[in-house]
């Protein structure tokens, strides 16, 4: 689907402020692989499903159950990266008109936001794990608890509230080291 | 109702800043939600948990990362060329061929691939050289490059059906089969556009060689692949074979396949895929669970019914509201596109259509159509940027002047599809009654 889609819509990356941060590479290097195993296996099961039913007459047990479990890490495991790579849905309609110090204040406010509000998911999401592990909730086929799953995708969505700091603190440095540089520049004069 | 016009101003704001589309749908809702409900923050609290969970759990929803890896493997098998080569063996001989060549290899491309964007920049690198070989105007062949881009939208299986599936609970097998008709005719106008633009400007567009019937049939086996996959995939569906999400698996393993046995694929072409898909899921799927958050919000607020009781006592027509409502895509489309578009307004309208007794599958095709036609206008216009982007020596200009046309076509494929809804929902009765 909308691979590049979506990323022409949204992205302004800021690659250098990207790599400005080391946990890049270290999130990328621990959260990519996890999301492109699920995401495999995820299609792997339901071509192996319809194969099973089908061709063999024997449905696959509790395929639906691991489906959604595949889901759910794809999508948070994959969370951290879309915040470190900056490729997050918005309009930049207007923002692309802002320059200097009032682009550098909007870049600062979007990625403090950003970070406060996966922050605040991160939590209502651990809320929510907390709600079913008291409750006791497992699934109906295989049994396997809920919560477990909850806070794991509580604690990536933290990471991706992390990784949102990390962008916001290099992009800080940066800025500071810039403007040293300039404030030691000799005027053209 | 103030808390809501309060809460679609902060919105707004929260847009134009460029703040994640994520954070504001879900900030907005939250809040919103919190201060209009009788147990406040508590019963937000509990809302956006179920919704978040709910969302990332639930299994049907694995057809959207599924459809995203079919494209992601589709886009390195490189069958852009065999299909673009094979329309201009059937259409090239022509006036304005290799244009309406250009919009059936769009087509065919995008019913394997699922995106605008890419469906159009991989275009625009093999089309473009061979229409300007044939010296047509740069005008004529980047503005077919964007339209037929656009039209990748639509053609299913399609990823915006799909978002739109889930973020009104619609049936996305239903959608799919309902887009057939309205593509048919959205190519048909496409063909009409060129004909006429070639009418009047007959070397905008001259007819290349005529290609002998047995090149031709061979240019179509050649792109049997691309043919097979769709057929696998649309016809699992339309007959009931398999679900879409089943139809997501068939397709991102038959991809794999194809780009496996046409030597495009490597262990690192493989593994970027995967991740690439994976983002993009994690970047849709967050943005769905702030609308839905939204939605909540929109649902307790109140705010449709007033909108509707507004709307009944200026006692226009329904189809009147309707046309009111796409004006004012229209006019949002030229400030928000593409996928933005679509989680920006379904919350807000299709409670309202819905009142209105229409059917929202139609609604979701004519959504898309708007949509389309949000990434082809000044001044954003999503498609002409790619082409400009991948064609920095055609002036932007020429690159608009060459799309106006096909937005006068894209206004009467949306008339058509307004005035007569069974071209949307005649094959869904038929096959998914």
């Amino acid at each position: 689907m909308q691979v590049v889609e979506i990323r022409g819509v949204t992205t302004d990356s800021d690659t250098d402020c990207a790599a400005a941060t080391p946990r890049r590479s270290v999130l990328e290097r621990l959260l990519a692989p996890i999301a492109a195993l699920c995401l495999f296996s995820m299609m792997a099961l339901t071509f192996a499903t319809v194969i099973a039913r089908y061709f063999l007459n024997r449905p696959i047990a509790g395929d639906s159950e691991i489906q959604s479990f595949l889901l759910g890490l794809i999508i948070f495991s994959a969370l951290p990266l879309v915040t470190l790579r900056q490729r997050h849905i918005a309009v930049r309609a207007f923002a692309v008109l802002l320059k200097g110090r009032a682009l550098a204040l909007q870049h600062l406010f979007v990625l403090a936001l950003t970070g406060i509000g996966f922050a605040f998911i991160a939590y209502i999401v651990f809320l929510q794990g907390r709600t079913l592990g008291e409750e006791g909730i497992t699934t109906n086929y295989l049994d396997i608890p809920e919560a477990p799953f909850a806070y794991a995708f509580s604690a990536l969505t933290a990471m991706a509230a992390l990784a949102a700091c990390g962008l916001l603190i290099g992009f800080l440095r940066k800025s500071t080291a810039d403007a040293g540089t300039d404030a030691r520049e000799p005027s053209p004069e | 109702m103030i808390t809501a016009l309060t809460g679609f101003v902060v919105m707004l704001l929260g847009f134009f800043m460029g703040v994640p589309l994520a954070i504001v749908l879900f900030a907005v809702g939250f809040f919103g939600f919190a201060i209009i409900h009788p147990a406040g923050l508590e019963a937000a609290m509990a809302m956006a948990g179920q919704q978040v969970l709910g969302l990332t759990l639930d299994f049907q929803f694995s057809v959207l990362p599924l459809f995203i890896l079919t494209g992601s493997f589709v886009n390195h098998a490189a069958l852009s060329d065999d299909l673009y080569e094979t329309a201009h063996r059937w259409l090239g001989h022509h006036r304005g061929g290799l244009a309406m060549a250009t919009i059936a290899a769009c087509a065919g491309f995008a019913s394997i691939c699922h995106s605008s964007i890419a469906t159009a920049a991989t275009m625009a690198r093999v089309a473009v050289p061979s229409m300007r070989r044939y010296r047509y105007a740069d005008s004529l062949s980047t503005g077919t490059v964007a339209a037929g881009g656009a039209l990748g939208m639509l053609v299913p299986p399609s990823g915006a059906l799909i978002v739109y599936g889930l973020l009104t609970e619609q049936d996305i097998a239903k959608l799919f089969i309902a887009a057939i008709g309205p593509v048919l005719a959205s190519i048909a106008v496409y063909f009409a556009v060129i004909r006429t633009v070639t009418f009047f400007k007959p070397a905008a567009g001259p007819p290349a060689e005529r290609a002998a019937w047995d090149t031709r049939w061979r240019g179509l086996y050649k792109v049997w692949g691309v043919v097979a996959l769709f057929l696998l995939v649309m016809g699992g569906i339309t007959f009931g074979i398999f679900t879409a999400t089943e139809a997501g698996g068939i397709g991102a393993a038959g991809a794999l396949i194809l780009a496996i046995l046409r030597r495009k694929m490597s262990w690192a072409i493989f593994y970027e895929a995967l991740v690439d898909a994976s983002i993009t899921t994690a970047m849709v799927f967050s943005v769905i669970v702030g609308a839905l958050v939204l939605n909540q919000f929109v649902n307790i607020s109140g705010m449709s019914e007033a909108v509707l009781a507004f709307i009944r006592a200026l006692h226009a027509t329904p189809m009147e509201i309707i046309l009111v409502i796409i004006a004012f895509y229209v006019l949002l489309g030229m400030f928000i596109e593409g996928f933005a578009l679509i989680f920006l307004t379904v919350p807000i309208f299709v409670p309202i259509v819905s009142a209105l007794g229409f059917d929202l599958i139609w609604w979701g095709i004519v959504l898309v159509i708007v949509v389309e036609m949000s990434v082809l206008h000044p001044p954003l216009g999503l498609n002409i940027f790619v082409l400009k982007s991948l064609l920095p020596e055609v002036p932007l200009k020429q690159i608009y002047w060459g799309v106006i046309p096909f937005w006068a076509g894209d206004f009467a494929r949306l008339a058509v599809v307004l005035a007569f809804p069974p071209l949307v929902l005649y094959l869904p009765r038929l096959f998914l009654s």
